[in-house]
């Protein structure tokens, strides 16, 4: 299977895959204005790393702060700094 | 501390020789050429991947030892960095702001001394920002990739001949096996199968 992450091909036994509700597929519908896939699939490096909050946020909010960077948005810093402050408050609550 | 079969001992001793040389003749020439821009303090290079091979880890894993830097603390530090880093992709792990286990609290390497030769040929030329993980631009960097890509061949034969394994891992998991491999625990030989069974763990 190819990971959504990190686009690696891995061992289908070496992946983790997340089938979506159809309330979430729903939102990320409703965000990205395409179809959302019936599942995300993870490769076992990705997947650790998500299950790791402090770095799982990082990456998030890292990969963020390179995207806008790279189209050269002036609150690039500001707007990743704070989603990393939002993913690290909401990892440290538990799952409603 | 405990000798290694004399075949890994001498591809040690070559490697270590040659990483000094190249080290030193590289930072020599690229003063003369380039003002070197790192500045005290700054880490941001210590948040990129380096994959280092076994002999690495054990010529850090005895300099942190005879320096009696091995604290349980640094030893845990090693053991989540092996595990989070564990056939990581590179841009995944550049993204994610994993610190290098021997950077310490004072924000120092641990290992400074013994440190892996990918740490010792890269230099800011340019804003030093601009080598942070997340928003790194090599043009910014010395340019280090044909000296780093001639000097892995050299050691991948180097220690191909003396019949040591040259797979690369993260610093973490090099410095774990290699306590593992001077305890005798494994046989330096036997490397590449210890790194397949992480691959196939859980």
């Amino acid at each position: 299977m190819k990971c959504g992450v990190c686009g690696r091909k891995w061992p289908d036994e070496r992946c983790q895959s997340i089938r979506l509700t159809e309330s979430e597929k729903a939102i990320i519908q409703r965000q990205t204005g395409e179809p959302a896939p019936d599942k995300y699939i993870y490769c076992g490096p990705c997947w650790r790393l998500f299950q790791n909050k402090q770095q799982g946020a990082q990456f998030i909010s890292g990969s963020m702060r390179a995207a806008l960077h790279a189209v050269g948005h002036p609150q690039a810093d500001a707007a990743s700094k704070k989603m990393l402050a939002f993913l690290l408050a909401k990892s440290s609550k538990p799952m409603s | 501390m405990k000798k290694l079969p004399l075949y890994a001992e001498r591809a040690l001793g070559e490697l270590q020789a040659t990483r000094g040389y190249t080290a030193t003749e590289f930072e020599r020439e690229f003063r003369a050429q380039f003002p070197v821009t790192c500045k005290p303090s700054c880490v941001n290079c210590c948040y990129h991947p380096i994959l280092i091979t076994i002999a690495e880890g054990i010529l850090l894993f005895r300099f942190l030892a005879s320096k009696g830097r091995l604290t349980s603390s640094l030893r845990k530090k090693l053991q989540d960095h092996g595990q989070l880093t564990s056939f990581l992709d590179g841009k995944v792990w550049m993204q994610s702001m994993i610190p290098c286990p021997l950077l310490n609290d004072k924000l120092q390497c641990s290992g400074y001394e013994a440190r892996p030769l990918a740490c010792r040929l890269t230099f800011s030329a340019g804003d030093p920002e601009k080598c942070h993980p997340q928003t790194f631009d090599p043009e910014e960097m010395a340019s280090t990739q044909d000296l780093t890509r001639v000097t892995r061949a050299f050691e991948d034969k180097l220690l191909k001949s003396h019949a040591v394994s040259a797979i690369r891992m993260s610093v973490g998991r090099a410095i774990q096996l290699a306590e593992q491999v001077i305890s005798g625990e494994i046989a330096i030989d036997a490397i590449e199968r210890a790194l397949y069974q992480d691959f196939t763990s859980p």
